[in-house]
C-alpha cells in the first residue's frame, strides 16, 4: 500500500476518527485505524469503538493499493506534529509503515486487516435528509436531559422519531424532559423511531456544523449519518422508550411570557446559596412580579425578585435549579413561557414553536 | 469443532431446553469443570444465533466461526482481573452499557461472564437488574464452581444447570483424539484429572507430568537413609520456585497487567499476582504428593495395580510400598496434611519441606 496526500486533510480526518478510536482491552486492534487504498485514487480510513464507527474516504493519490491497520493515536500525532505540505505513506507486506512528510520520516508498527471488525452493512434503510445545523441545534437542546442512570438504560439516549415529515428529539431522566419537534422537508410517508445512545450524540455534536447537508440512514439495528466524505454509523439502545406524551400537561391553568435572560440570571444568583445538600428554589408568582427565594441552613438564605406580567392569584412552586438552567442555558429567544396549573403538578417551559420541557415541582417544606 | 465437544453438547440439559424454545435468560453452569461449562456456554451461544437453519449449529457460518475464536461483538466475555481477580463494577457496568444496545449483527446477544462469583458486591448488585430483566433478545451465562460464593438474589434470578465430572474413559477418549496423546500418558493422564477435562488439558499445558514424576522420585528418595534431607528441601525448593517465577511470566496480560482502565498495576498488586501464583504451585506440589502418598498406601495394603493413580509407576512402587503398618502410612498422610497448613500459616517453605522430609523418613525408614 502506498499513497501520497495534503497532511491537513488527513490530519483533520484522523482528528475526529481519535474520539471512537479505542482505549479497549478486549480487543486491542481497536486502537488502530483500518487504512484502505482503493484502486480507484481513494482511501477510506475507519474507527470503530463497536458502538460507534466512523469512515472517511479521501481523495489521494494512490501509487499502490492495499489494506492495513496502523496505530490511530500515534498516526494522528504524526500528521499533526509533521511539517511538510504532503504527507506520504508506504506499507510493506508486513505491515511496517514509512511515513514521510517534510524531512522527517516514521516507521510505524502496523497489524494485519484480517481481524479487524468491518463496519455493518445496513440493510433495509430508510434515509432522511437533514441540515446539519438544524440535526446538531435539535440535539443541543435536549442532549442535556438524558439520563446517566445505568438501570433505566432506554434513558441513557435522545428518542429521535421522524413522522409526518416531523421531526421530534426527546430525552427525559425521569424529573424533566425535554422535547424539540421540527417541521421538516422529509417524506412524510417515512415513519422511524430510534433511541440514539449518548456517546454517539455527543460525537455527533462534535462533528456537525455548517450548512452540509446530513443524510440519515435508519436500520433496524444501526443507525448511519452520512456528512459530504464521512460515514457516522451507530448502534441504537434496545427496547422501549416510555410514552413522552403522556408526560406533557396538556392543558395547564397560567401561561406567564418571561424575559429569558433575566430569569436565567436571578436563578443564577438566589441558587448561590444552594449547596449540594439542599438544592430548592421558591419562585414565587404575585401580580406583577416573580420573587425567588432559597433558604440553607448550613449558609443562610437569598431573595431576588424581577417584574413579570402576571394577573394570577398568588403562587409558590419550588424547582432545583440546576434542571431549569440546563434548559435556559440553551435558548436563544428573548422571551420564554412558563406554564403551570399548582405547585405540585409540573411546570413547562416553552420556547419558540418547537421548544418543550417539562420539570417536576419539588416538595415545598 | 470436535465431535467430544459436541457430544458433550448434544448430552446437556441446555440442548433440550433450546429444543424446546422455552430458553431462560439467565444460566447459572456450576460444576468443577471449567472448560465443559465454557464449551457448553460456546455451544449454546452458537446455539442461538447460528445462521443457518436446520441443525442447531452449523459450526460452518461466520457466526459460528466468529463465536468459535472469541471474536463475534455480539458475544461478550466477562473475567476476573487485576491482582485481587475481581470483577469490579466498571466491567459489570460496561457490560451492560453493551447489553442495552441493539445487537451488532442484528441478531441475538449472549454474555458469558466466567468466574462469575469473583463478582464484588457491587458488581452483583448492579448486575441484579440485568440479570432479572435482561433486554430483548439477550441472554447471560454466568459460570462458576458453586453456588456459596454468589449473592443469594443473584443464584435467585438464574436457571442453575450442574455439570458433572466424566468417566475416566471420555478422558482418555478426549486426550487420545483431540489433543493426540500417546495412550499410555493418555491413561496416567486421565487417572490424575479424575474425570474433568480443565485438569487434564493443564497436564498437557506445562510440564506437570514430568514435575510429577520428579516428585515422586523425591517421596522414594526420602526412604534411602543415606539422603540428605536438608539438601533435599533446598534442592525442591528452588525448583517450586523455578517453576512459579515461569508460571509468572506465563500469566495471560488480562489477568497480570490489566486493570479495567487499562492502567498497570502498581507493584504491590504485582506482588499479590505473583505471591497467588507461588501459592498455587505450593498446593500443585502438596497436592501430587499426597496423591503418591495414597498410591503408596493403597498398593502396601492391596497390592492392585488397578486402583492406583499413579498407575504407571507400580514398578517403583512394588519395590517400596511392602511391609509398612496402615498406622505409619496414614501418619506420613497426615504430616503432608500439616506441613501445606503450615506453609499456609506462613512457615518458610524450605523449613516445612524440611521437616516433613525428616518425619517422613522417621516414619518409614527403621
Amino acid at each position: 500500500m502506498h499513497f501520497i496526500c495534503e497532511r491537513s486533510v488527513l490530519n483533520e480526518a484522523l482528528h475526529i476518527l481519535q474520539n471512537v478510536v479505542g482505549t479497549n482491552t478486549t480487543l486491542p486492534i481497536l486502537s488502530n485505524i483500518l487504512v484502505e487504498v482503493s484502486d480507484k485514487k481513494e482511501l477510506t480510513l475507519t474507527a470503530t469503538n463497536l458502538e460507534v464507527g466512523i469512515q472517511f474516504k479521501l481523495d489521494v493519490e494512490v501509487k499502490d493499493q492495499g489494506t492495513c491497520t496502523l496505530p490511530g493515536r500515534k498516526l494522528f500525532e504524526m500528521t499533526k506534529e509533521m511539517a511538510g505540505e504532503k504527507i506520504e505513506i508506504e506499507v510493506s507486506s508486513d505491515y511496517i509503515g514509512i511515513i514521510k512528510s517534510g524531512n522527517a520520516v516514521f516507521r510505524l508498527m502496523g497489524l494485519s486487516s484480517d481481524e479487524y471488525p468491518r463496519l455493518p452493512r445496513l440493510d433495509k434503510v430508510h434515509t432522511a435528509k437533514l441540515t446539519a445545523s438544524v440535526l446538531r441545534d435539535l440535539l443541543k437542546k435536549t442532549a442535556y436531559a438524558i439520563s446517566s442512570d445505568e438501570a433505566r438504560y432506554v434513558l441513557n439516549g435522545v428518542y429521535f422519531i421522524v413522522a409526518k415529515g416531523d421531526v421530534v428529539v426527546v430525552a427525559t431522566d425521569g424529573r424533566r424532559l425535554a422535547m424539540v419537534k421540527k417541521k421538516t422537508e422529509i417524506d412524510p410517508n417515512l415513519d422511524a423511531g430510534i433511541i440514539l445512545p449518548a456517546k454517539t450524540v455527543n460525537e455527533l455534536m462534535r462533528i456537525l456544523h455548517g450548512d452540509i447537508e446530513v443524510e440519515i440512514l435508519f436500520s433496524e439495528t444501526q443507525v448511519g449519518f452520512k456528512l459530504a466524505n464521512m460515514l457516522m454509523i451507530s448502534r441504537l439502545i434496545e427496547g422501549k422508550f416510555p410514552n413522552y406524551d403522556q408526560v406533557i400537561p396538556k392543558k395547564t391553568k397560567e401561561s406567564v411570557v418571561i424575559q429569558k435572560e433575566e430569569f436565567q440570571n436571578i436563578i443564577r444568583r438566589v441558587s448561590l446559596i444552594n449547596t449540594g445538600k439542599s438544592n430548592l428554589v421558591k419562585f414565587r408568582f404575585n401580580d406583577g412580579s416573580l420573587t425567588l427565594t432559597a433558604s440553607n441552613p448550613d449558609v443562610g438564605e437569598a431573595k431576588d425578585d424581577m417584574s413579570i406580567e402576571y394577573k394570577g392569584d398568588d403562587f409558590v412552586i419550588a424547582f432545583n435549579p440546576v434542571y431549569l438552567l440546563d434548559a435556559l442555558k440553551i435558548l436563544d429567544d428573548e422571551q420564554i413561557n412558563f406554564e403551570f396549573s399548582e405547585s405540585t403538578a409540573p411546570g413547562v417551559l416553552k420556547s419558540g414553536d418547537d421548544f418543550t420541557y417539562v420539570i417536576m415541582p419539588m416538595k415545598l417544606r | 469443532m470436535s465431535s467430544i465437544k459436541y457430544e458433550l453438547w448434544n448430552r446437556s440439559l441446555i440442548r433440550r431446553v433450546i429444543d424446546s424454545g422455552r430458553v431462560a435468560h439467565a444460566y447459572l453452569f456450576l460444576g468443577p469443570d471449567q472448560q465443559k461449562k465454557i464449551w457448553t456456554a460456546i455451544s449454546m451461544a452458537k446455539a442461538l444465533m447460528c445462521s443457518e437453519t436446520g441443525a442447531f449449529f452449523c459450526d460452518q457460518c461466520p457466526t459460528c466461526k466468529k463465536i468459535n475464536s472469541h471474536n463475534h461483538p455480539d458475544v461478550l466475555w466477562l473475567r476476573p482481573s487485576g491482582a485481587r481477580r475481581e470483577i469490579k463494577i466498571e466491567m459489570a457496568r460496561s457490560i451492560q452499557a453493551t447489553l442495552s444496545l441493539k445487537s451488532y449483527e442484528g441478531g441475538k446477544k449472549v454474555a458469558i461472564l466466567i468466574d462469575a462469583d469473583r463478582m464484588n458486591t457491587e458488581a452483583a448488585n448492579s448486575m441484579l437488574k440485568t440479570i432479572e430483566e435482561p433486554a430483548d433478545n439477550t441472554y447471560l451465562i454466568l459460570i462458576a464452581a458453586d453456588v456459596e460464593r454468589f449473592l443469594p438474589t443473584i443464584v435467585s434470578r438464574c436457571q442453575q444447570v450442574y455439570f458433572p465430572l466424566e468417566d475416566r474413559s471420555s478422558i482418555v477418549d478426549f486426550l487420545a483424539s483431540e489433543c493426540h496423546v500417546e495412550p499410555s500418558r493418555a491413561e496416567v493422564i486421565a487417572s490424575l484429572a479424575y474425570g474433568n477435562y480443565s485438569e487434564a488439558i493443564k497436564y498437557l499445558d506445562d510440564d506437570r507430568l514430568e514435575w510429577r514424576e520428579y516428585i515422586i522420585d523425591l517421596f522414594f528418595r526420602i526412604f534411602h537413609s543415606e539422603t540428605d534431607i536438608f539438601e533435599l528441601a533446598e534442592t525442591c525448593e528452588k525448583r517450586i520456585i523455578d517453576r512459579a517465577e515461569l508460571s509468572v511470566k506465563n500469566i495471560p496480560p488480562d489477568q497480570a497487567g490489566a486493570t479495567p482502565d487499562g492502567s498497570d498495576l502498581t507493584s504491590m498488586e504485582r506482588a499479590s499476582v505473583e505471591k497467588s501464583v507461588f501459592n498455587e504451585e505450593v498446593s500443585v506440589f502438596f497436592q501430587i504428593l499426597e496423591l503418591c502418598c495414597r498410591d503408596f498406601i493403597i498398593y502396601n495394603e492391596t497390592g492392585d495395580a488397578e486402583l492406583l493413580v499413579n498407575s504407571d509407576k507400580v514398578e517403583a512402587l512394588s519395590r517400596y510400598a511392602r511391609g509398612f503398618s496402615m498406622e505409619r502410612l496414614l501418619r506420613c498422610m497426615v504430616e503432608i496434611g500439616n506441613a501445606f497448613k503450615a506453609y499456609q500459616g506462613n512457615t518458610k517453605l524450605q523449613f516445612v519441606l524440611e521437616i516433613l522430609f525428616d518425619r517422613i523418613q522417621q516414619e518409614l525408614v527403621a
